[in-house]
């Protein structure tokens, strides 16, 4: 009689342990596939992060590398904050980023407007307008390097088909930075046309067949409707491009190598020449982790810029 | 099914020792930058394994990256290569980290040693492989520069080859030509190299050690900015400022920049790396120029009423990472391809011999271009190299700074020199090379 009690409370316990084991199985499941992944991001990303952050804190350099980095506390970061060069590279980096991304995104706001028309022929310009980006960044700083060598340059000889002096392009503190945001315009305007390509497909049509009604010019259309609705993606792509030229290294370090005289020594080229030259490991992890820190501050103002301009578009919407 | 398995097995055991028997040593992985140094190992390649029954495997490095490839490499400890080829000026910093094999004891032990090693054939260079007493490298590709010149550019001119610096500006001012009248200059006198990285400094060093500059006094202090230094440095951008003799962009030329302009006809001559004389001499690289130039000595300084020659360099040497496997059969190939055995050929295949018994070796001498090898042997002895110590590296990046200052015209020579000797004599104090101040 016992035994046919006790077997009713045993299979009881065994399903609820078998439904919490399914269960269990299932909440672990995306752990268990996700793992592998996570896993090689924190050999690759995770460790080294944390590794350099360790080293900014050190005197590590080539010549104590038998004898071990000592910890100096706060030193480099000090010692960042203090140098001539870094405050070059910082001002440098900043004309670069401002510069190049201002005028890529008048360009590229031109260039989207064109691509987003029916014309005969779009189907192969619009790919081909594509180009400029698609091509190597060792390339393009190879090709510009040829094109603007003073005397035997296209660009110089072109100038010099229109009656125009020639111009020192990389020779010279004065001319040496257009000619590097020059490049670089060249080099990624056509991504900028295309992330705000892609915004101006997405927009409804009826705000322009209204505005159009009412009598609206092309410019107020452009004022009043294209750029706000445009807002969130012009701030994805003018941020991402903000990003990416705050870091730019090889195209420009292949142009110039940061000269004439440091005046197209930027941010990355400074820490590279420190770490991978000097090999003063420390003192390049903390002009890297400055780096992180003002990318970090960009990048958390331009998420609460989207974010709020993207609450300000459904108030729009749902007016 | 059952025999398919066990004729795959069979094949795959028979492989495998025919393998490890072909393969006898473990092959020896040499590091090797990209150009003419690396398609020259590999034409050695299969000699020295047909001689020794010694299997290399040449791990080809692109130039630019190369020192940060070797240098990150080295430090992990991993071993990756036995032999390194490489600028003795990144050897001190290597060795005070420790990552560098020295040679002694290899070199001391005669069941390890030629019997018929000769260090002294290796003097030119042994100098600037040598620490503490002890040999880190055997010296190769002892490089230096050569002064060339158009030979119809200057007999049209009625000048004769610059001898003294006096010569040379003089000769440049009257080199330089608008030859079709459109107000612009087709032919600059010379050309130089003033690019904003170290090359700065290996295009300036000829000019500075050949005026007499010197790069640290015997308190091991800067004198890079002595009068000799900022009379050199001067010198070399008034080539640019006031004689407007060279292209207006050498701001941004290298080694490279300078050879096309040369090659293009844009310059008339040119100071520059020995190394050029084969592509130069060669009319598939070159048609412009190719039987149009010679070579001569860098001009010489007038000292008390002497004149004196001296310029500066470079030295390349073969050496041994510590964390290398396979040591001793890294020393056998790098003592038999820097003697004269293989010295001589890696001569004949272009390289440039630093053994002095190759270098004056009159088959070695007739099979180079030009047979600028005599020309080599002769101003050899007054080659200078920069300073062998731990922070070399980047006292060169301090010096090169300053001469792309001054030719780019941001600071005055002597205000570039200063402050770089300023920089310099903080580098020195940091590595506890010099008191600090």
């Amino acid at each position: 009689m016992a035994r046919t009690q006790w077997y009713p409370a045993r299979a009881l316990w065994a399903t609820r342990l078998t439904l919490q084991g399914q269960r269990l199985a299932r909440r672990a499941l995306p752990y268990v596939l996700m793992a592998p992944a996570l896993g090689l991001l924190a050999v690759v990303l995770v460790y080294p992060l944390l590794y350099s952050f360790r080293l900014s804190f050190t005197d590590w350099t080539l010549l104590n590398f038998r004898t071990g980095a000592k910890f100096i506390g706060l030193a480099n970061y000090q010692k960042v904050l203090l140098d001539g060069d870094f405050w070059n590279a910082l001002g440098v980096t900043l004309v670069f980023m401002v510069s190049s991304t201002a005028i890529e995104f008048a360009l590229g706001l031109g260039i989207a407007h064109l691509m987003a028309r029916d014309y005969r022929g779009k189907g192969w310009l619009n790919p081909l307008i594509l180009l400029p980006f698609m091509c190597t960044n060792v390339v393009v700083g190879l090709v510009f390097r040829i094109m603007m060598n003073y005397d035997l340059g296209v660009i110089n000889y072109l100038l010099d088909l229109v009656h125009l002096p020639p111009v020192n392009w990389l020779g010279d503190v004065a001319t040496a930075m257009p000619a590097v945001v020059l490049m670089d315009v060249w080099n990624m305007t056509s991504f900028m046309a295309l992330l705000l390509l892609a915004g101006l497909q997405a927009l409804p049509e009826e705000p322009f067949e209204s505005a159009i009604i009412d009598g609206a010019s092309r410019a107020q259309i452009l004022w009043h409707i294209t750029l706000p609705m445009l807002r969130p993606v012009i701030l994805v792509a003018v941020l991402w491009r903000l990003i990416d030229t705050f870091k730019v290294f090889d195209v420009i370090y292949i142009l110039t190598g940061g000269g004439p005289a440091k005046a197209t020594d930027t941010m990355s080229i400074f820490a590279f020449r420190t770490g991978f030259q000097f090999f003063k490991l420390g003192y390049a992890s903390a002009i890297a982790y400055i780096m992180v820190l003002i990318m970090l501050v960009l990048a958390i103002v331009a998420v609460r810029l989207t974010m709020q301009s993207a609450k300000g578009l459904r108030k729009v919407n749902r007016v | 099914m059952k025999h398919l398995w066990r004729i795959f097995t069979g094949l795959a055991i028979a492989a495998l020792f025919s393998l490890t028997i072909a393969q006898g040593n473990p092959p020896l992985i040499i590091a090797m930058w990209s150009g003419p140094e690396f398609d020259n190992l590999r034409k050695i390649e299969p000699i020295y394994e047909a001689k020794f029954g010694q299997a290399l495997e040449i791990e080809e490095i692109a130039r630019d990256p190369y020192l940060q490839v070797i240098t990150t490499s080295l430090l992990s400890g991993a071993p990756r290569w036995d032999v390194v080829y490489g600028d003795t000026a990144w050897l001190p910093a290597l060795v005070q980290a420790g990552v560098v094999q020295s040679l002694m004891p290899f070199i001391t032990d005669p069941n390890v040693a030629d019997p018929n090693l000769n260090l002294a054939e290796k003097s030119t260079g042994l100098d600037a492989t040598t620490f503490n007493g002890e040999i880190y490298g055997f010296p190769t590709e002892g490089d230096t520069t050569y002064l060339f010149y158009r030979k119809d550019l200057l007999d049209q001119a009625g000048l004769q080859v610059p001898q003294t610096w006096d010569e040379f500006l003089q000769a440049t001012i009257a080199l330089t030509q608008d030859t079709n009248g459109d107000g612009r200059t087709d032919v600059y006198g010379t050309t130089i190299g003033a690019r904003g990285t170290q090359s700065a400094f290996w295009s300036f060093e000829h000019y500075f050690f050949s005026f007499g500059g010197e790069f640290l006094d015997e308190n091991n202090q800067p004198a890079i900015n002595n009068e000799v230094g900022i009379q050199a440095l001067t010198f070399y951008a008034d080539l640019r400022h006031r004689y407007m003799v060279v292209p207006p962009d050498v701001g941004s030329y290298g080694y490279t920049d300078n050879n096309i302009a040369f090659q293009q006809g844009r310059a008339a001559m040119m100071v520059q790396w020995m190394a050029a004389v084969g592509e130069l001499a060669d009319c598939s690289l070159s048609p412009l120029v190719c039987d149009k130039f010679g070579i001569a000595p860098v001009p010489w300084r007038l000292e008390n009423g002497q004149l004196v020659r001296e310029t500066g360099g470079s030295q390349w040497a073969w050496f041994i990472p510590a964390a290398s496997t396979n040591q001793v059969a890294a020393y056998k190939f790098i003592e038999w391809i820097t003697s004269v055995e293989g010295a001589t050929l890696w001569a004949l295949n272009g390289g440039i011999p630093t053994n002095t018994t190759v270098l004056t070796d009159p088959q070695v001498v007739a099979g180079s271009p030009l047979q600028h090898f005599a020309l080599l042997a002769e101003v050899f002895p007054g080659r200078n190299l920069p300073p062998n110590t731990v922070v070399t590296n980047e006292l060169l990046d301090i010096f090169a700074a300053a001469v792309h200052e001054a030719v780019v015209g941001t600071k005055a020579p002597q205000e570039a020199l200063d402050e770089a000797a300023a920089r310099m004599r903080e580098v020195l104090a940091g590595a506890g090379l010099t008191p600090t101040s």
